[in-house]
């Protein structure tokens, strides 16, 4: 799993790339702790070329989403392909977690 | 989709990457097996994880783990075998956390995705079987 992150106007976008599972949820942790700690707590996690998650990638997200809302923010998805969403909805998670279209229009509505 | 049939092993030891090998090896199975629809392949790889990770968290160093992934007749199958010593767990008493819960829900997936998930004490160590039916969505 390959992770990065990118600022942009009142958000940043986290991409994960490859399979988000127990060897690359700590990576994703702590990208959005980093981020946090800056002073961003509106983060997009960019699913687009994620190609399957766990339960372990789950828990990563929904920390992610606990501590971005406590900070005041927001922890939301996009890109999010078959493979994912089929695990969210497993998990009742495509309720809990919003899914956008893309990074860009993930905190449009703001 | 029936006439499609492999296999394939991946042994190693019990470690962070582990999972991430087995997984490679489950992608190289799909290629033998092409017809294998995607919720399937999906959902199977979901079970794989869970119980690999399982596994490699759970084990002291040096505990080998031996996978073997097959597809054919319409089922998908993994027998995993560990030299770890014998686990007790009650598989029937999973249900999913709730919602904010970071944690927990593995084993819930895993009976969720399968239609037979089943652990065998050995001499050796574990014996975890997995099989999902193949094109039985909506179950």
């Amino acid at each position: 799993m390959n992770l990065t992150t990118t600022a942009h106007e009142g958000f940043a976008v986290v991409s994960i790339d490859g399979r988000l599972i127990a060897s690359g949820a700590p990576l994703l942790r702590r990208a959005v702790d980093d981020l946090i700690g800056d002073g961003t707590s509106r983060v997009v996690v960019d699913l687009s070329r994620t190609e399957f998650i766990d339960s372990s990638g789950l828990g990563a997200l929904i920390g992610g989403l606990k501590r971005t809302r406590v900070a005041g923010g927001d922890l939301r998805l996009a890109g999010v392909p078959d493979a994912v969403r089929a695990v969210l909805r497993l998990t009742n998670l495509d309720r809990v977690l919003g899914e956008y279209a893309t990074p860009e229009t993930a905190f449009d509505e703001r | 989709m029936s006439g499609d049939r492999g296999t394939v092993t991946h042994q190693g030891t019990a470690s962070p990457g582990f999972v991430d090998e087995v997984l490679d090896a489950l992608e190289s199975l799909w290629i033998a097996v092409p017809s294998v629809p995607t919720e399937d392949r999906t959902l199977f790889m979901l079970a794989v994880s869970e119980v690999t990770t399982n596994i490699v968290q759970h084990s002291e160093p040096g505990v080998r783990v031996e996978v073997l992934l097959s597809a054919e007749e319409g089922q998908l199958r993994a027998i995993v075998r560990d030299t770890a010593p014998a686990v007790s767990l009650d598989l029937g008493a999973a249900a999913l956390p709730g919602p904010e819960s970071e944690s927990g829900r593995g084993l819930a997936l895993t009976l969720e995705v399968l239609d037979e998930f089943r652990h065998d004490a050995t001499s050796e160590g574990n014996s975890w079987t997995l099989r999902r039916a193949i094109g039985t969505s909506g179950r």
